[in-house]
């Protein structure tokens, strides 16, 4: 079963038309990342995946079930808020602004949604919070507020938080965008880790070392609609189109950045 | 730097100051004038109302724990408390009705909020207490049929103390309903949307995300409405609900010492005043601190059933 599949995703903003008709497929463990110039309806798309954002026409399906829509009697159906709130405990979604509460320790910001969702013991949830903890780095930072930790921090338990609910899939919008230079590094290390232990990712991001390096596919999306979709190094060397051209041009690239 | 002569010198001699040398208090006249008068006019007003043989203390100190004055107390805050209960419950209802993208409650909540802002209070209070004149009994009934379920006296159904309690609790439902939507406007819309994506239902988010977020910027505004709606349970005596100062002037109308019953109302109001300032402060430090506390709180997990 494919994770996560976009199909013929169409959003508009007013008279702004933001996606036209995006199709894409990401595989189980396939990590996949979108590239593009700002405006160009990246994150719009990411927040197709998880119902943050309706699509206007065509539909996404995660796990095999329509996102936020069940389809009956050849037509899609709004699902209960319920059972959206469901379907979104299966893809842990990280923000390009942490967005971790900044009313609760970094423990209750792990444990809010898995005590909310009921998913698991008391026992359980401590030690997955453990493990995850663990996992980005940060166990010594259990007991401290959001407020008292760097930018890097705030992202990496901003994905241990994403972690806690077990999801299949992981969003990342733009993770490092927001992160002064020499944080972005210690993030990228989580994220890699995690491509390396088998997680499926779709990440929007500007860091095209970290797409060089962890991609399997790179989609540039540029005016609403996937206009290439290729291995990284094909794509980052030798783009088929103008405006990927133009896209690498502005960055000023080559992906000579390398990410640690 | 030695001080020496310049002869000639354009700028003239330089004096020999020492190093210890310290700058000069100045005598600030305008302080101390100022403080003058403010004391003398102080000490008039104590002398003109101490020894001023129309009122008598004696008299105020007598009636201070007067069972009646103390029972128009108990009614005052009664009313005052459960008032409050009452519109903090509308305050958020009518908050979420402002925030719903249902146009027509969008549209109800701002008309209240409008209506109840426009009309005085007092208006209100007579309105609500007088309301058997408009309606002499409230019946239920079936709508588009004769059937009635339910029918009764205004006057039974709606005692005089419960019109005051309405008329405050409608009144302040809607100054509350505005502090409410500026705390709740003041959690960043990046809050809600990670509530949401990590699978929170809408409850879930409002409850352990946004109004926890909101609280402390709801507090400090909230509080001195809740201190307004306690002063102002005074206007119900002119629908003669016993409370505070209405026992104040009918002991007054029997022993003609009016002024002396409008102290002891005044000083149960300071105090009451003096009372909820304090919870008040209280609860912002509370909540300032609260960050603190939770950062090095014991570890204490749920348990989930």
């Amino acid at each position: 079963m494919t994770p996560l599949e976009f199909v013929n995703v169409h959003k508009s903003f007013g008279a702004h038309e933001v996606l036209r008709g995006v199709d894409l497929a990401v595989a189980e463990r396939e990590v996949v990342c979108v590239l593009g110039p700002s405006g160009s309806g990246k994150s719009t798309l990411l927040n197709t995946a998880n119902g943050l954002v309706d699509p206007d026409q065509g539909y996404v399906r995660l796990l095999g079930s329509v996102v936020g829509r069940r389809y009956a009697r050849g037509r899609l159906h709004r699902i209960p808020p319920s059972d959206l709130a469901r379907q979104r405990r299966d893809v842990g979604m990280v923000f390009q602004q942490f967005n971790l509460f900044p009313h609760l320790s970094v423990e209750d910001n792990l444990l809010l949604a898995p005590r909310m969702a009921k998913s698991g013991s008391a026992t359980a949830l401590r030690s997955r919070m453990e493990a995850l903890l663990d996992q980005v780095g940060l166990p010594e930072k259990r007991h401290a507020m959001p407020a008292t930790l760097s930018g890097g921090q705030q992202q990496r338990i901003a994905i241990a938080r994403a972690l806690m609910m077990q999801p299949k899939v992981m969003l990342f919008d733009e993770p490092t965008s927001a992160l002064d230079p020499e944080l972005v590094s210690e993030v990228l290390r989580v994220m890699k880790q995690l491509a390396a232990d088998g997680m499926t990712m779709l990440v929007v991001t500007h860091e095209l070392g970290f797409a060089r390096d962890v991609a399997d596919r790179v989609i540039f999306v540029d005016g609403g609609v996937v206009l290439e979709d290729a291995p990284p190094d094909r794509f980052l060397q030798a783009p088929q189109t103008e405006r990927g051209r133009a896209f690498l041009g502005h960055t000023g690239v080559s992906a000579s950045r390398t990410s640690p | 730097m030695t001080a020496t002569r310049t002869a000639g010198g354009t700028e003239g001699a330089e004096e020999v100051i020492p190093p210890s040398v310290q700058t000069a208090e100045k005598v600030r006249w305008g302080r101390w004038i100022a403080a003058a008068v403010v004391l003398v006019v102080l000490v008039q007003v104590v002398l003109a109302a101490a020894v001023n043989e129309n009122i008598e203390w004696s008299v105020v100190g007598d009636y201070l724990f007067d069972p009646q004055v103390l029972h128009g107390l108990q009614t005052t805050l009664l009313l005052a408390v459960s008032a409050e209960v009452i519109t903090i419950v509308l305050g958020l209802l009518l908050v979420y009705a402002r925030l719903s993208s249902n146009p027509l409650l969008r549209g109800f909540a701002g008309a209240y909020v409008w209506f109840f802002r426009s009309v005085p209070l007092i208006v209100q209070i007579l309105l609500l207490g007088n309301l058997a004149l408009f309606a002499p009994d409230v019946s239920v009934s079936i709508p588009f049929t004769s059937v009635v379920l339910f029918s009764q006296d205004t006057n039974d159904l709606i005692p005089a103390a419960t019109a005051a309690v309405l008329a405050l609790a409608l009144h302040d439902a809607a100054y509350n309903a505005e502090i409410f939507r500026s705390g709740i406007g003041s959690v960043p819309e990046g809050q809600r949307r990670a509530a949401s994506a990590l699978g929170l239902t809408w409850w879930q988010t409002q409850r352990k995300v946004v109004l926890p977020q909101a609280f402390p910027v709801i507090i400090p505004p909230a509080a001195s409405q809740f201190i307004t709606l306690l002063k102002s349970t005074a206007l119900v005596s002119v629908i003669a609900v016993p409370d505070l100062l209405t026992e104040a002037q009918t002991i007054s109308n029997r022993n003609a010492r009016v002024m002396e019953l409008l102290f002891v109302a005044t000083a149960w109001f300071m105090v009451m005043v003096a009372v909820a300032s304090l919870a008040v402060r209280w609860l912002e430090r509370r909540s300032a601190t609260r960050n603190r506390r939770l950062a090095t709180k014991p570890v204490e997990v749920v348990v989930q059933p």
